[in-house]
């Protein structure tokens, strides 16, 4: 089990910047040095293990300490007087549960674990609501309804106590009834026990258990999975109409003055605030990021997008496993020196007896402003978030089916199996079986690591993303490329400027996450005279939101179709983050991959690669450079680190009807894929035999280039294993050698001559592939 | 969740077993993919994996038990992922026909 781990406060810093490292580490000691990572595949096939130790002041030995993730999403309120001075009170909210039989949770609590003082509104051990009061001398008094309630179904929970006679009245109310289930109740009860009036915080989807070592931040306990919506206190005992009034918001001006706190989160869903709408104005905030921007107790179906009907989206989705900033003591800070030229890093630390317990903690280092040199690496790290920690291979879906290999597990499969406090991917569900929308990477992220094995990569190496891309950039080291390396959230929040100043941008195996100042800044690029070398598969694919204050996190609603690992409910397609309509970047208006690269997610399988055969397109003069040196029947890429080919896991097409520029030329296409290839499922309208690689057209990936404006081009190669072609046999290939054509050519500022020629008739994915641009017949000339 | 197949594995699909111990990855026939279907989509819950041990070079078998759940180890150790396919083949065949494949 790994027993050491870290992050970073930053993901991408230039000379003269300072970035943080957060260790938890199980040893006595462990040591640091800063590497440059060149290339991270472990196998023996590949180019090794290289990497550059880099002699900075933060080189040395540090005393470990274990560093806990307290993980679970809540609401929480300061302690302040007027919630220190409840005499008889009310506590009410609306529930939608997911997990009511899962143990004791917290909906509206002011309860310290500590000492079991305080009150709290809760689902108890039978699934139902209850409440408890403590009076932090041992007495602990709880009165429940007992019966569990029905999961995915909205509730008022709600309760009274009158400091007077000590009774205490509980109520739970299902909004929907079915006919034979006994889920509704109310309980009224004396009690000896008087509610402690604690300095704990008020907490909603969870209970105080204490601060966090440091101190500056609370450790949620009793965590609730589930949505909450409309919770309040307010002074004296409520009947049931003034619970009625409260929930509506239309108080009398008595009832309002009464009121404690009456907390609306339709009021800053994009925000990592609470707001309290009564005079009081007993604010808090939400840690961990629970899901905001989802559907209301009382959403009529008739808005589909928060922004338009607000009132309707006042509910926050909690989950006991969300994690947004694991919030770990410093360990070390550097501080770029300007010798560091621009690239990927690691903090390399080794720990335990013979060091060979070790972490890597990544990062890049851009270049210093007006010091760029004229290729870029465009590091994906929107995407590495998506994928970070992902649960393939552990949780309950059909993976193996999806790989057609056997599983193979890498020890950080099996320590994130086991810790689900490190937090889940885009692709994961959290415990109570929901898709998860948000991802960090304010936590160590294990799979973005050199060495790191994934079951997706495919026979061979079986590296993804992070790891993958390193066939990139070892392949332009060896071949002497000059480069830096910037990251796409540089580009979200810099934009297009960003790119400006290179002359080729080059992408990594699998930029499928674009957020949309991402997706406008590269399009413009592209024809404002940049040119574009797109080096993997199932790019530009996903629509994501950044958050606006909350750094370093990504949130994706999955909607309405696409290759996905869960679906978003309806009435739940526009992020909380921004209220961008998320899902595929095709649905989105003249955008979408094959405008932007020509080419668009066509098919997906994860065992064995294969190779490109030429089509008409590239005996075109447009392209005569590409294929200099590469023999007219000569197959391209039958060999390879990724499933022994350069045609493999994610492929993409050309297809006019999703926007491939009509002039565009596709020069290449993969075939006789396993039939563990399919056709996408947003290809497919009705499900019909024979969508496997065996047998279907849609099965391959293209190669594809055009011209764009002001002198611009894009190459796409359409594959997520091309790259894992390009240091093969020492780099000397042709996957290689066509790549530098490429590259070379795209360095070169020259114009790519533009002949005006009438517009063509529309081809289908088919003519495309065996007609070309010209005619069969013209091409065999 | 348990398997997604519903195929049940009977006498006639006892011809494929060479054939999956010499290409147990790669173009199969439509039968071995129906065979393979219901062997490698069986539940997590004592799903056969192989443990990476020394990268490339060796590797455990073990069982899941389940979402946040320990693995189970078997004494198997193989030296490659074909060997590693055979091994859980053989378990899993023994798991779905009560038959020992030697
Ligand atoms: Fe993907």
């Amino acid at each position: 089990m790994l027993k050491i781990t870290g992050y970073s406060d930053q993901i991408s810093v230039a000379p003269g910047d300072k970035i943080k490292f957060m260790v938890n580490c199980e040893h006595p000691e462990y040591q640091a040095q800063i590497v440059r990572v060149v290339s991270g595949d472990l196998n023996p096939e590949g180019p090794g293990i290289i990497e550059e130790t880099i002699d900075t002041p933060v080189n040395g030995t540090y005393a470990g300490r274990k560093q806990e993730i307290y993980a679970g999403s809540y609401a929480m309120v300061p302690s302040s007087a007027p919630l220190e001075t409840l005499g008889s009170f009310s506590v009410q909210v609306m529930v939608w549960p997911t997990t009511p039989r899962k143990g004791l949770q917290g909906l509206v609590s002011k309860w310290s674990t500590k000492d079991n003082s305080g009150f709290a509104l809760v689902i108890d051990e039978s699934g139902g609501v209850a409440f408890m009061v403590g009076d932090g001398n041992g007495g602990v008094a709880s009165v429940s309804i007992g019966k569990p309630m029905v999961e995915y179904e909205w509730y008022l929970a709600a309760a009274t106590y009158d400091a007077d006679t000590g009774t205490i009245t509980v109520r739970q109310e299902p909004q929907f009834e079915y006919p034979t289930i006994d889920d509704a109740g109310a309980a009224e009860e004396k009690v000896s026990v008087a509610p402690a009036m604690n300095k704990a915080p008020v907490m909603m989807a969870a209970c105080y258990g204490g601060d966090t070592p440091r101190g500056d931040a609370a450790i949620g306990t009793n965590h609730f999975n589930g949505k909450l919506d409309s919770p309040a206190i307010v002074a004296g005992v409520l009947s049931r109409a003034e619970s009625a009034q409260i929930l509506a918001g239309n108080a009398s001006t008595t009832l309002a003055h009464r009121t404690i706190a009456a907390w609306d989160f339709s009021l800053d869903i994009a925000e990592t605030t609470i707001t309290d709408a009564s005079s009081h104005r007993l604010h808090g905030k939400i840690v961990h990021l629970p899901t905001r921007g989802v559907t209301g107790y009382n959403w009529t179906g008739e808005e589909m997008r928060w922004k338009h009907a607000p009132e309707q989206y006042g509910a926050i989705k909690f989950h006991d496993d969300d994690v947004y900033d694991s919030g770990w003591d410093v360990d070390f800070e550097l501080t770029i020196p300007d010798s560091m030229k621009s690239g990927i890093y690691a903090a390399h630390l080794l720990a335990g007896e013979d060091r060979n317990d070790e972490e890597y903690i990544p990062f890049v280092v851009r270049p210093a402003p007006g010091k760029e040199k004229k290729v870029c690496f465009l590091f994906p790290i929107t995407s590495y978030k998506a994928y970070a920690n992902e649960h393939f291979a552990t949780d309950p879906w059909p993976a193996e089916i999806m790989t057609h290999r056997a599983i193979e597990l890498d020890k950080h499969h099996i320590f994130l199996n086991e810790h689900r406090e490190y937090g889940h991917s885009l692709y994961d569900r959290h415990s109570d079986g929901s898709g998860v929308h948000i991802s960090s990477r304010l936590r160590p992220v294990l799979n973005m690591r050199p060495k790191a094995q994934t079951m997706l990569g495919g026979d061979g190496s079986q590296l993804w993303q992070f790891n993958a891309d390193t066939h990139l950039t070892v392949w332009l080291e060896k071949m002497g490329y000059d480069f830096d390396v910037i990251t796409d959230e540089d580009v979200h929040y810099g934009g297009t400027d960003v790119l400006a100043p290179y002359s080729v941008v080059l992408t990594g195996s699998h930029p499928e996450y674009y957020s949309k100042s991402m997706f406008d800044a590269v399009f413009d690029y592209t024809h404002q005279g940049g040119r574009l070398m797109y080096m993997g598969g199932n790019g530009f694919y996903w629509r994501v939101s950044y958050h606006t204050s909350a750094p370093g996190v990504i949130e994706i609603r999955r909607s309405e179709g696409g290759s996905r690992a869960w679906a978003p409910k309806s009435g739940e397609y526009y992020t909380g983050f921004t209220c961008e309509y998320s899902g595929l970047w095709r649905r989105q208006g003249r955008f979408g991959p094959n405008v932007m690269a020509g080419v668009g997610f066509s098919a997906e399988g994860f065992d064995i690669s294969t190779y490109y055969r030429r089509n008409p397109d590239s005996f075109d003069e447009r392209v005569k450079f590409m294929f200099e040196g590469i023999g007219s029947e000569e197959l391209i890429g039958d060999f390879g680190l990724i499933g022994g080919g350069a045609a493999g896991l994610e492929v993409d097409r050309v297809e006019r009807g999703f926007g491939t520029p009509p002039h565009a030329l596709c020069v290449a296409s993969s075939e006789n894929h396993t039939d563990t290839y399919l056709v996408v499922v947003e290809d497919i309208l009705f499900n019909l035999p024979g969508c496997g690689g065996q047998e279907n057209e849609f099965v391959r990936g293209d190669l594809c280039f055009f011209e764009t404006p002001n002198g611009g081009a894009v190459f796409s190669v359409s594959s997520m294993a091309w790259i894992g072609s390009l240091p093969w046999n020492d780099c000397d290939n042709n996957v290689s050698k066509l790549t530098k054509n490429v590259l070379d050519r795209f360095v070169d500022p020259t114009p790519f001559p533009v002949e005006k020629k009438p517009a063509p008739v529309m081809r289908d994915c088919y003519s495309w592939r065996v007609q070309g641009a010209t005619s069969a017949a013209e091409a065999a000339e | 969740m348990t398997t997604m197949t519903r195929y049940q594995i009977s006498d006639a699909d006892r011809k494929w077993i060479d054939h999956i111990r010499q290409q147990p990855v790669g173009i199969q026939p439509p039968e071995v993919i129906r065979l393979l279907n219901r062997l490698r989509g069986e539940a997590i819950e004592g799903k056969y994996c192989l443990v990476i041990d020394r990268p490339h070079k060796e590797w455990v078998v073990a069982e899941m038990q389940g979402r946040g759940k320990p693995l189970k180890y078997h004494n198997i150790r193989v030296s490659s992922r074909e060997e590693g396919e055979w091994e859980i083949f053989k378990l899993r065949w023994y798991r779905h026909t009560g038959e020992t494949l030697t």
